[in-house]
């Protein structure tokens, strides 16, 4: 795909990288292109790339909708909202991390206002992971990474409600778009590293002291 | 992050020695471990909390709706029927109505989620009829009276479509819509 000639990203001005140079381009970087080019093509007018789109993103909006604390039939309704606001503002959208920030932002704006219609005065603050059901339980025996998991719930429930939804949100963001969504998030500018220091470093800190935490 | 840029893309702002770096070691700052427990924190919502499958197909058709100039005529009247012979089965009957046009249909379950689905228009007339639904989508001309029918349509979300057609006594304007329902 990324041979054809004309089918290029050509969403800004940069010059079309050479074959030979696409051999080093890491994967994250080639998804980015490929949604790049979706996205001119949905801007045209193009059904299929849009249904791509949904594809490729769904997975981000979803975690966004449930990361503010709204059960599975509101997060829906929020998700489904968001997706055909989309449509209605394609054009002001011009690359991939615009694309991705600008569905971050309005789902979050949408499903806040719904959740805090539904909030009920018995509810607490809601945070991504400490509504996010029990992997120990809900998770078969047999799922290889269930005790993985287990752990990290058990650790991620300990972080901030901002924290959890900030990781919630960024683990699902391909990764070059990591700083762009940390700011869109309200983190500072190069917020990598202010991320990092308050969320990040703070789990990793958890998961290092927890036994039961595996991973190297 | 390099490569193309638009005025709108948020982001750090990128100086020259960035072009040619793809955009990747901006991410330096994030190391191997921070990437595994990124990767595991994907993992374990996926597992626990996966996106609903049937929301791909919702999402899909509600964007299809949107973007044709159309009118959409609204349920007015909704009647269920019970088949009370036949058990659990229900014939369902309704209306739906815009300026141009009255859409009134009939549904009858045939089998293990199929259903039977029996239209008139009024005024009466021939008009291109359009079922579309997450997996199918089919069209039929009515007939002079303004009857048409749909067999063997299975559950899930579904809504009917009038076109102007060349030559009918029904003068459209525009496509009707009906709002969506599920079978």
């Amino acid at each position: 795909m990324g041979s054809q000639p004309g089918s290029r990203d050509t969403v800004g001005s940069h010059p079309t990288p050479s074959p030979a140079r696409d051999v080093a381009v890491p994967p994250e970087e080639l998804r980015r292109r490929q949604l790049g080019r979706m996205l001119l093509r949905a801007r045209a007018g193009d059904r299929r790339a849009l249904d791509e789109i949904v594809d490729r993103l769904m997975p981000l909006v979803w975690n966004v909708a449930r990361a503010q604390g709204l059960d599975s039939e509101s997060a829906a309704d929020v998700v489904q909202a968001s997706w055909v606001t989309l449509l209605e503002h394609l054009s002001d959208i011009r690359s991939p991390e615009a694309l991705a920030g600008w569905l971050i932002t309005v789902t979050r704006r949408e499903a806040r206002k719904v959740r805090d219609g539904l909030r009920r005065v018995e509810l607490g603050e809601p945070a991504a992971f400490t509504d996010l059901p029990d992997p120990s339980t809900d998770l078969e025996e047999w799922v290889a990474d269930r005790d993985q998991y287990y752990c990290l719930w058990r650790n991620l429930r300990k972080l901030s409600a901002r924290c959890q939804e900030l990781l919630r949100i960024v683990a699902f963001v391909d990764r070059p778009n990591y700083t762009a969504v940390s700011e869109k998030l309200g983190m500072p500018r190069g917020g990598v590293g202010p991320t990092r220091g308050r969320c990040l470093t703070k789990l990793r800190s958890l998961l290092a002291a927890d036994p039961t935490w595996s991973r190297t | 992050m390099s490569g193309p840029r638009s005025p709108d893309a948020i982001g750090p702002e990128e100086g020259p020695d960035d072009v040619d770096t793809g955009g990747f070691d901006r991410d330096a700052a994030l190391d191997g471990v921070d990437h595994e427990v990124l990767d595991a924190i994907r993992g374990l919502c996926q597992s626990v909390d996966p996106v609903p499958r049937e929301l791909y197909a919702r999402v899909r058709f509600a964007l299809d709706l949107d973007g044709v100039e159309r009118e959409l005529a609204k349920i007015c009247a909704g009647l269920e029927v019970s088949g009370a012979v036949r058990g659990p089965e229900h014939t369902r009957t309704i209306t739906f109505e815009c300026g141009q046009l009255t859409i009134a249909i009939t549904i009858t379950p045939t089998g293990t989620n199929r259903n039977r689905i029996d239209g008139w228009l009024e005024p009466a007339g021939s008009l291109l009829v359009e079922l579309r639904s997450a997996r199918l989508c089919t069209q039929i001309v009515s007939d002079d009276c303004g009857r048409f029918a749909f067999n063997d349509i299975g559950p899930g979300e579904m809504q009917l479509t009038a076109l102007p057609t060349p030559g009918s006594a029904i003068k459209l304007d525009r496509t009707v819509v009906t709002q969506p329902i599920v079978l």
